[in-house]
């Protein structure tokens, strides 16, 4: 719906590799470089796990993970075509697609993905009573929530986390913050949700505090690109131009360039010219390009 | 006289000032356009020593400046879009004289309307419908031998309007020095100054230069927007200060244009007031107030600009 197929990294040494799909579980579950671990399940999926919804579902996370959004969306919707039944891709889609704009997709994949986890609700028909689709899969998600026994009592964290996206696309940014705070009550060290909760603070003006919860994140996982990419937005937001331009040369330099020119991080790299141009520099925004090399920055940038 | 260790000449710039221009623009079945223009050409470059040395042998005559305007408008299918005729013409400087380093053009539009006779669009006639000016500014410099930076900004200027309601001003400090009396209903009369700005392009030099990056952008369609911006949030704001309009007209124009960064407002509050009539027996104020006195001076002067902010991604 929103790109076609994925296009792969062209230069990947783990197509020789006789293994990658278990290298790239290797690779995640011990917290190593995003962009390895990408370029292994890149190859996973051209080779035995082509067929794999759930190896293109990883791709999909990883490729979020490391601020590549159009790949992530890609990859993700492979996923969910191979397999509908593929559960934990869909709120990754959902994400994806809302930080994309693309929100009415967001809140269909969702409902989808609530259809799949509670086939036995009994979900209004907002077709029929030309409800806002928000406002419908809002209405959903609530009935989800009082399900477990007709009480909200122990509440499903993904219906927890739906609902803050649902909420964070209307721009009730209070309640959205309200649903990633109760879900990580129940998963403290998910460092997705603390960056879901940074983001969402950032975006209704509270950069000091989406600063804090970034770094929560980013202890967990430390090579997590994304909240180092949202650490250097925030940092733009408030005015430290400088400190921006060092998280996002960090995370750019993560990307490890050589290896991957194919998927490259619009966001990243337009931030970063967006950045120069505000410390009045279009001296080095011009040098900020895809594929640049980076020691050129190193003389005046720590990162 | 020519070395003076006292003192040193910190920058220079010159040029040719107030170049009117019209230009007429054919089509078929005798259809015209008409396009006006009064055109700023300055120079910066190695001419310090016309100034320390009374040296002219690098200088070039601000007539011939006005003469290239001239010249570069007859050949040019810019003129319609001021934004690309103005770094036109400082690319142009920069090409022909090795010894310039910047360019600043600066263009004003004056406005020219189609008239509208017995119900139909004439061919050649127009009226001015308006005094306020679109403005336009190339700043053209090397970067090196071979490249040159061209910023670009758009904006507009001595854009007059008066709203008679829907403007209050209360909760301001008030101390020793206060005399103004709160108002939930005043009239609210300003002169539009606004610039916004593009993102700086590079362009190798030369006349064969790929302009894809400047001309792919719509001048025009981020002008008018603007432009009606900057009237309907006038005008249908409920204004609780010139401060607050200003920034969501400034906010609108970064919404609607992807290609602005940056908006700069700068609105004068022409104050208007009632005029005390109370010595003659007559209610003059709150809602009987119908008599008032423009003030040319002093006025208010409200300035800010508003740039784009990156959103944070879940």
């Amino acid at each position: 719906m929103t790109g076609g197929p994925y296009t792969f990294e062209t230069d990947n040494q783990y197509l020789q590799h006789p293994n990658p799909f278990a290298e790239a579980q290797r690779l995640r579950d011990e917290g190593g470089s995003l962009t390895e671990a990408a370029l292994a399940l890149e190859a996973a999926v051209q080779g035995t796990e082509s067929a794999n919804a759930n190896a293109w579902r990883q791709l999909g996370e990883v490729q979020a993970e490391n601020e590549k959004e159009s790949a992530a969306v890609r990859a993700l919707e492979r996923a969910l075509e191979l397999d509908d039944n593929c559960l934990p891709a869909y709120v990754p889609l959902a994400v994806s697609l809302v930080n994309e704009g693309h929100d009415r997709q967001a809140y269909a994949t969702l409902e989808r993905w609530l259809r799949q986890r509670y086939p036995d609700l009994l979900i209004a028909d907002g077709a029929a009573m030309a409800m806002d689709v928000r406002e419908r899969v809002i209405d959903s998600f609530l009935i989800a929530a009082r399900s477990s026994d007709g009480v909200t009592r122990d509440m499903d964290p993904d219906v927890q986390v739906g609902l803050g996206i649902l909420f964070y696309g209307g721009g009730e940014y209070e309640k959205a913050i309200d649903c990633f705070v109760s879900a990580l009550e129940s998963r403290p060290e998910d460092y997705l949700l603390w960056n879901r909760l940074g983001a969402t603070l950032a975006n209704s003006g509270k950069s000091e505090e989406a600063i804090a919860a970034y770094h929560r994140a980013l202890d967990i996982k430390p090579t997590f690109v994304r909240a180092r990419y949202n650490l250097g937005v925030s940092c733009v937001n408030i005015g430290c131009h400088r400190e921006a331009v060092e998280h996002l040369l960090g995370a750019l330099a993560m990307h490890n360039n050589k290896q991957s020119t194919v998927n490259v991080s619009a966001s990243l790299w337009e931030t970063l010219r967006r950045s120069f141009y505000m410390m009045d520099r279009a001296d080095l925004a011009e040098l900020a390009q895809p594929g640049a090399d980076l020691d050129k920055f190193r003389g005046e940038f720590d990162f | 006289m020519a070395s003076n260790t006292r003192v040193v000449l910190k920058s220079q710039r010159y040029g040719k000032d107030r170049v009117r221009l019209v230009k007429v623009i054919r089509g078929d079945n005798g259809w015209q356009d008409v396009v006006e223009l009064t055109v700023r050409v300055l120079l910066e470059g190695d001419f310090e020593t016309s100034y320390t040395h009374a040296d002219n042998s690098l200088v070039v005559a601000t007539d011939s400046m006005k003469n290239t305007v001239y010249v570069l408008a007859k050949q040019s299918n810019h003129v319609g879009r001021p934004e690309l005729f103005a770094q036109e013409l400082g690319r142009h400087f920069l090409d022909t004289y090795s010894h310039v380093s910047t360019a600043h053009v600066r263009i004003l539009q004056h406005r020219w309307a189609r008239m509208n006779v017995q119900g139909r669009l004439h061919p050649h006639s127009f009226r001015r419908d308006g005094d306020d000016k679109r403005v336009c500014e190339a700043h053209v410099s090397r970067t090196d031998h071979s490249r040159y930076r061209v910023d670009i900004s758009s904006g507009i200027s001595q854009l007059l309007v008066l709203k008679t309601t829907g403007s209050s001003f209360t909760n301001f400090v008030r101390d020793r020095f206060t005399t103004l009396p709160e108002t939930t209903d005043r009239i609210l009369s300003t002169v539009v100054e606004a610039e916004w700005r593009f993102h700086p392009a590079y362009l190798t030099a030369g006349a064969n230069a790929r302009e894809d990056r400047l001309t792919d952008i719509d001048y025009d369609e981020v002008y008018q927007a603007a432009r009606n911006i900057t009237l309907n949030v006038f005008a249908e704001d409920n204004s609780a200060s010139v401060q607050a309009t200003l920034y969501r007209m400034a906010q609108q124009i970064i919404e609607v244009a992807p290609d602005v960064d940056q908006v700069y407002y700068a609105l004068p509050n022409k104050h208007v007031f009632t005029v005390n009539l109370e010595p003659f027996g007559l209610k003059n104020t709150g809602s009987d107030a119908t008599i008032f006195m423009p003030f040319d001076d002093p006025s208010g002067l409200i300035t800010a600009t508003v740039v784009r902010k990156s959103a944070a991604k879940l």
